[in-house]
């Protein structure tokens, strides 16, 4: 697909993401909905509206876009941001079976269990994944 | 023990070290050849600066398709251009 077209696609689905959190504010602010909700209506609302404006300032502008697409699809980027993942990835899983082991100990066990959980959620997440990627490779 | 495991994992993640695959090339040269600049390989290539400077210093092993480009691209083989010496790796 071509890339500006990838690019106005995505406008798109970050209009929707401001309109979601615009929903958000309008439906809290009427009462409908709780406190919680304001501070996502927030959050998709600026960062929906962000890349809105950055994805037609670099639309607007072809040098920009020709720029925008080779950083895009740079091999050495993407392995770059594969790495970055699998790192954190990494660290994620030590830091959160020790914030387990941690909260154990300060006798908080239900909140280590919401973590514990968690973790086993993200494994399982990730052994799907391995399987479907080693599956499509 | 706990660690070592922790530090050897980032090590992998990151490929320190000895386990780093650097490959030499001849693309510095070649490109001095044809009086390019990094910047205007990286764009006849559809890369980054970046990972041409990588390529260059044999930080950054290109892959298949983009050695492939680089090959057609001076008009010579891909062996011609990456030396693969066995003994290092």
């Amino acid at each position: 697909m071509d890339f500006k077209k990838k690019m106005k696609i995505n406008m798109i689905y970050y209009a929707a993401i401001v309109a979601l959190g615009a929903a958000f504010i309008v439906l809290r602010i009427l009462g409908y909905m709780p406190d919680i909700f304001m501070s996502f209506g927030c959050a998709y609302a600026a960062a929906g509206l962000a890349l809105l404006i950055k994805n037609g300032i670099i639309i607007s502008n072809p040098e920009k876009l020709k720029k925008f697409e080779i950083e895009s699809k740079d091999e050495r980027n993407k392995m770059i941001n594969g790495k970055a993942v699998g790192l954190a990835f990494n660290i994620f899983i030590y830091a959160a079976a020790v914030a387990i082991m941690a909260l154990e100990l300060v006798g908080m066990s239900e909140a280590g269990l919401t973590v514990a959980l968690c973790l086993c959620g993200f494994v399982l997440i990730y052994v799907v994944c391995y399987y479907i990627l080693r599956a499509r490779s | 023990m706990e660690y070592r495991v922790i530090i050897e994992n980032v090590k992998h993640v990151l490929h320190f070290g000895k386990e780093a695959a650097e490959l030499k090339n001849r693309i510095r040269e070649l490109r001095r050849a044809r009086g390019l600049t990094q910047d205007e390989l990286a764009g006849a290539l559809s890369v980054t600066r970046q990972t041409v400077i990588a390529i260059e210093k044999g930080t950054y092993c290109a892959s298949l398709p983009l050695a492939h480009r680089i090959a057609v691209f001076f008009g010579e083989s891909i062996e011609s251009i990456f030396i693969f010496d066995e003994e290092e790796q």
